[in-house]
């Protein structure tokens, strides 16, 4: 894994690991949801992301799963909107995470912000979820009507 | 039978078919959905519904389905959303729909003001539990179709809207009866729990900002809430500050 990465994930995801578990608590109490990301990549590059489960983010970029994420890459490229993904093209990589720790998929909620996009993912172990009835209350979650109001599509 | 829904959906549905079928057209040409409907119920009861498959509704109102389905109800009983639901409550009338139209179930999404509910249902041959994970790429095109429509259809559904069809008066005391279970009730615990918690505005504050963006003053704010003008004031102010909005117009888009 590069060195810029894992300093990334000790420095925020892991260090701040109570808080943002605290944040995305009533996810879980609620709406059953277990996992949550955040990323952004600006079009410079520049790039975050933080997480409820750093372990299964560990295990994202010790596996390189990260360079063939079709997601992360120039803003430019997507439109705000919804979609279901798995966690890698990679179906041994699929299984194992599975395997590991319940997840072969995610919810992404994808929002274009001036110069930036912004990526939201959602994950319930249970695979027989669905995510249709919640997404109004997912999209309160991370505030889409208040920052995200002017996004563009 | 009721005579004033089938005649609705003779009058709007089936009369002005061709004029919604190509409104619709973009739905199953671009997203592979061929089926839509259109409701709208206001406080009063008023009522319409369109749709580009008038058999359908035909059905559904012949078979007097609309006395078991929660969500032809008084628009305070919900909120906004999405949701899978049976095209009816009735198991057997499913499988009637199944047999007969190879539907049972539809995708609704809700708009929710305090004096209306507007539904838009999309539906196709193999939705179901497992394949309406397939709605979730199209969603915010949906939501996009649904403004499209009503714009395209707005003729129509004033017309509609000024004649006698009304809901209330068809469904009785089941108009106002709600359902704490029911997906998008406004009453369903869960989702009350969830949002008190995730928002920075508690409850009264939510309610204010929802009327202030539907065009209340703080006065009618005052009225509808049984609140006085000076509260709502207040509770404005407080929201500006936690929304970080300089000018009460800028609450228009945060929040």
């Amino acid at each position: 894994m590069s060195h810029e990465l894992d300093q990334l994930i000790r420095n925020y995801t892991i260090k701040h690991d109570r808080k943002i578990k605290t944040i995305c608590d009533p996810l879980q109490t609620y709406l059953g949801i277990s996992t949550f990301a955040y990323y952004s990549i600006e079009d410079n590059g520049s790039f975050v992301i933080i997480s409820n489960f750093p372990e299964q983010l560990d295990f994202f970029y010790s596996s390189h799963l990260y360079l063939n994420c079709p997601y992360l890459v120039h803003p430019s490229l997507f439109r705000s909107g919804y979609a279901l993904i798995p966690l890698a093209d990679d179906q041994e990589k699929v299984n194992l995470s599975r395997k590991l720790y319940g997840i072969d998929h995610f919810l992404l909620m994808l929002f274009r912000v001036g110069n930036k996009i912004e990526g939201f993912f959602f994950n319930a172990k249970n695979p027989n979820d669905q995510f249709i009835d919640r997404l109004d209350l997912l999209s309160k979650f991370v505030n889409l009507k208040g920052s995200y109001s002017q996004y563009e599509r | 039978m009721s005579v004033d829904l089938c005649d609705l959906v003779n009058r709007y549905s089936i009369k002005y078919d061709h004029k919604i079928r190509s409104i619709c057209e973009p739905l199953e040409v671009h997203l592979g959905i061929p089926n839509f409907s259109y409701y709208s119920i206001e406080e009063d009861g008023r009522f319409v519904i369109l749709s580009n498959f008038p058999e359908q509704v035909e059905f559904f109102c012949a078979n007097e389905m609309y006395h078991s389905c929660p969500y032809l109800a008084h628009p305070s009983l919900f909120r906004s959303g999405a949701a899978l639901i049976p095209v009816t409550y009735d198991p057997m009338q499913v499988q009637q729909s199944r047999k007969q139209y190879g539907i049972d179930h539809l995708m609704l999404i809700l708009n929710c003001t305090a004096n209306k509910v507007e539904g838009f249902m999309f539906t196709t041959k193999d939705l179901n539990v497992q394949t309406c994970q397939n709605f979730i790429p199209k969603f915010d095109l949906l939501n996009k179709f649904g403004g499209y429509f009503k714009i395209e259809a707005q003729e129509l559904i004033n017309r509609a809207l000024s004649e006698r069809y009304n809901i209330k008066s068809v469904r009785g005391k089941a108009f106002t009866a709600h359902d704490p279970n029911l997906i998008l009730s406004r009453f369903d615990k869960t989702t009350v729990s969830f949002l008190r918690q995730t928002s920075l505005l508690s409850w009264q504050e939510q309610r204010c900002l929802e009327l202030y963006r539907q065009g209340h003053s703080a006065q009618s704010t005052a009225a509808v809430l049984g609140l006085s003008q000076r509260t709502v004031e207040h509770y404005l102010d407080h929201i500006k500050e936690k929304l970080n909005c300089r000018s009460k117009r800028e609450l228009l888009t945060k929040g």
